[in-house]
């Protein structure tokens, strides 16, 4: 009964821990072509002349959505004298289709709030719980070292 | 018996599991803090230079990398002092307060929004009222803010807002100090009390010379 006990105990533990597992957004796998992106744009623009002439501009956006395909980020060099002159590609607009359904990534007019809702602090409880749950089920589970020795009885 | 401990010990690692998981995130995220902090030194520091090329090669429309330090926000009141990292993403805020790519930067003309998680740099936001003080420091500029309004709103409503002048608004989750979902998000908006912009810089030359500085890569 008391093992029944237990394991309805640790159900009602774990079914909020796994029901959590949707919200696991806060970990997110590093891109390795990310950083090879990243440093060849570093690169293109330390090679522009650097006279008053000559601007260099990083796209942000591009280097991100380029990196996940692999290639590395394209720089815009243009002439400072011509006014405007980032043009930002297709790619560097378009959002990355990883952060579309995890909120508002981009500033809009009427956008919601950025999503900022953390598991962490709940994922946490929940393993102190299982642990503390764990140690006691452990230490009370232990079997005595020794029984009991009975006095026997004498017969009459 | 047997059976009972065996289930202890399984319950004891899957508990270890969970708390080693959350415990490396929360290390990552003071170690990404840290660094942001170590690098927005150094562009303070070389902000001078960038501050002067940024001024001869006139306007541009840039953009700072996602995951660079793009400014620094104080609130006495809560003993906040961080660094805002560009970008809104989970790894962005895991390391410190996300300014909203495509919003204003602090003490431009605009909305600058700024995000963080309600159980890490904005744990304490819920404690700020109308007339509070706010402090942000980017390359060029150092504002003073106050804030205005404070509300709590649905988190589908439309919360952020084009404005005309310079405006600073804060979000974070609501209900603040609460282990499940977040509905709600609490919205704070100040403007400035008063601006000291360093030399002659323009907001655009500040743009510029985050970008030009933009090389960190995103976590």
């Amino acid at each position: 009964m008391k093992f029944e006990k237990a394991v309805l105990l640790v159900g009602l533990v774990i079914a909020p821990i796994a029901s959590a597992g949707a919200q696991f957004t806060t970990v997110v796998a590093p891109q390795p072509a990310q950083k090879a992106a990243i440093a060849a744009a570093t690169e293109a623009k330390a090679a522009v002349p650097r006279d008053t002439g000559h601007r260099a501009t990083l796209q942000a956006m591009s280097a991100w959505v380029d990196s996940v395909a692999g290639t590395p980020a394209p720089v815009v060099v243009s002439d400072s004298a011509a006014g405007e002159v980032a043009v930002p590609s297709d790619s560097a607009v378009a959002p990355s289709p990883r952060s579309e359904g995890a909120g508002t990534t981009r500033f809009a007019d009427g956008a919601r709030a950025p999503n900022t809702a953390s598991p962490l602090p709940f994922i946490l409880v929940a393993g102190l719980g299982a642990l503390l749950l764990g140690g006691w089920l452990v230490v009370t589970g232990r079997q005595p070292a020794t029984a009991p020795v009975r006095p026997r009885r004498r017969a009459p | 018996m047997r059976r009972k401990r065996l289930l202890g010990i399984a319950l004891v690692v899957a508990g270890a599991g969970l708390v080693a998981w959350a415990g490396n995130a929360y290390a990552r995220g003071w170690l990404a803090q840290d660094r942001a902090r170590s690098e927005w030194e150094q562009r303070v520091a070389r902000a001078e230079v960038e501050r002067g090329r940024a001024l001869a090669a006139g306007s541009a429309r840039t953009a700072a990398v996602e995951g660079a330090p793009v400014a620094r926000l104080v609130i006495a009141k809560i003993a906040l002092d961080d660094i805002v990292l560009e970008g809104v993403t989970a790894a962005a805020l895991n390391g410190g307060p996300g300014h909203l790519p495509g919003s204003a930067l602090p003490g431009d003309e605009g909305n600058a929004v700024i995000s963080a998680h309600r159980d890490r740099h904005f744990r304490r936001l819920g404690e700020l009222g109308i007339g509070d003080t706010i402090t942000t420091r980017t390359l060029t500029d150092s504002v003073s803010w106050r804030i205005v309004s404070r509300r709590v709103v649905n988190r589908e409503a439309p919360a952020i807002r084009a404005e005309k002048g310079q405006v600073l608004t804060l979000t974070t989750c609501w209900p603040i100090g609460y282990l499940g979902g977040a509905p709600d998000r609490l919205i704070l908006r100040a403007v400035p009390l008063a601006s000291r912009a360093a030399a002659a810089a323009t907001p655009r030359a500040n743009q510029l010379a985050i970008a030009t500085n933009a090389s960190v890569s995103p976590r």
